[in-house]
């Protein structure tokens, strides 16, 4: 697939993945599911059709609930980005 | 004698119109390379009412004088100004002050003729009581998101994004 | 450099940027530098409570490390380039 199947980085991985659904992890306990557009080595991010998962606790509980929030276009800045895979 | 060069505005990029075309053409590219820099994007602030947040959730009101490629800024006839739960605020006088870029959220170019709308409804109280309330209310704030961080943890293994220094 | 190559793209454009702390905050992208700090003009806040004097403001030049998101206009953006500039590795 690429040309230099044997030198790839880990950010190759990310690339595999461009114009695929990906599910990414981030800071403050959020997730993020949408269509990889364009990624750099920051993992900066544009995202189309992205659906955000917030999720919290609430007191006195001991599950958390999530909120759920759409955008059909989205730049993630890379410094909260914790893990990128499929979903 | 440093008092009279602080008063005089900072003239950050003006160059000298005296000069042969050749150097103009370099002008005009230098300028046309700064569109998209830190620089382009501060300089039309300079010598104009500015309010800056900082990462520790301050608000400073000031005259902005000069800055450079970090956004570290300097600011003339600063005032800080606090807002307090139930319409009260406080503010301070803190004269000039240089500003390490890398504590700005923020920073905006106030229009004069609206500026005072916001507190026109509000109830000015002294500052040193705003100050202390305001770092009760602070330290209430990381209180509360360190024991919420915590949960989040226990209970589902997630991380909380909270930091103690950024209250903005 | 791909970022600010493509946000110099979206300049003009309606932007809406969430920062860090939870705040949103929509405005005309004027400028964007290398750090992807941003520039809005005629800029409407989210809150009216936590920053109040925010209505005074014409623009307003925020630093790209406190930016979690910045939401776009599907339209706003060419998908096919943007991948292609991502694959060949503008980094």
């Amino acid at each position: 697939m690429s040309e230099s199947d044997y030198s790839a980085e880990p950010l190759d991985l990310i690339k595999l993945n461009l114009d695929e659904q990906v599910y990414i992890k981030l800071r403050g306990a959020r997730e993020m599911v949408g269509k990889l557009q364009a990624y750099d080595s920051h993992c900066n991010m544009v995202l189309s059709d992205a659906t955000e998962t917030i999720f919290e606790v609430k007191d006195n509980e001991a599950n958390t609930r999530s909120v759920s929030k759409k955008s059909e276009m989205i730049f993630v800045r890379g410094d909260s980005v914790i893990l990128v895979t499929n979903p | 004698m440093s008092q009279a060069q602080i008063q005089q505005p900072h003239h950050q990029q003006q160059p000298n119109k005296n000069v042969d075309a050749l150097s103009q053409g370099v002008e005009d590219l230098y300028l046309e390379s700064y569109a998209f820099t830190t620089a382009a994007g501060i300089v039309g602030s300079v010598d104009r009412k500015v309010f800056v947040l900082l990462r520790d959730g301050r608000n400073l009101f000031g005259i902005l004088r000069t800055f450079d490629q970090y956004a570290n800024l300097v600011l003339q006839d600063t005032i800080e100004r606090i807002y307090l739960p139930n319409n009260r605020y406080a503010e301070a006088d803190r004269g000039v002050f240089l500003i390490r870029g890398e504590n700005v959220v923020m920073l905006g170019e106030l229009d004069i003729d609206k500026e005072d709308t916001a507190i026109e409804e509000m109830v000015q109280m002294p500052f040193n009581e705003a100050d202390k309330e305001w770092e009760a209310l602070n330290a209430e704030r990381i209180k509360l998101e360190t024991q919420r961080a915590k949960k989040l943890l226990k209970v589902s293994g997630l991380t909380s994004d909270f930091v103690k220094s950024d209250l903005y | 450099m791909l970022f600010f190559s493509f946000f110099k793209t979206l300049v003009d454009q309606e932007v809406t940027v969430e920062l860090k702390n939870d705040i949103s905050i929509t405005g005309t992208l004027k400028s964007v530098d290398q750090f992807l700090n941003l520039k809005l003009d005629n800029i409407t806040c989210n809150n009216d409570t936590k920053y109040p004097h925010l209505i005074a403001v014409r623009n307003l030049f925020i630093r790209g490390s406190t930016v979690r998101y910045v939401h776009l206009k599907k339209e706003s953006v060419d998908t096919n380039l943007l991948q292609d500039a991502a694959r060949r590795g503008m980094l």
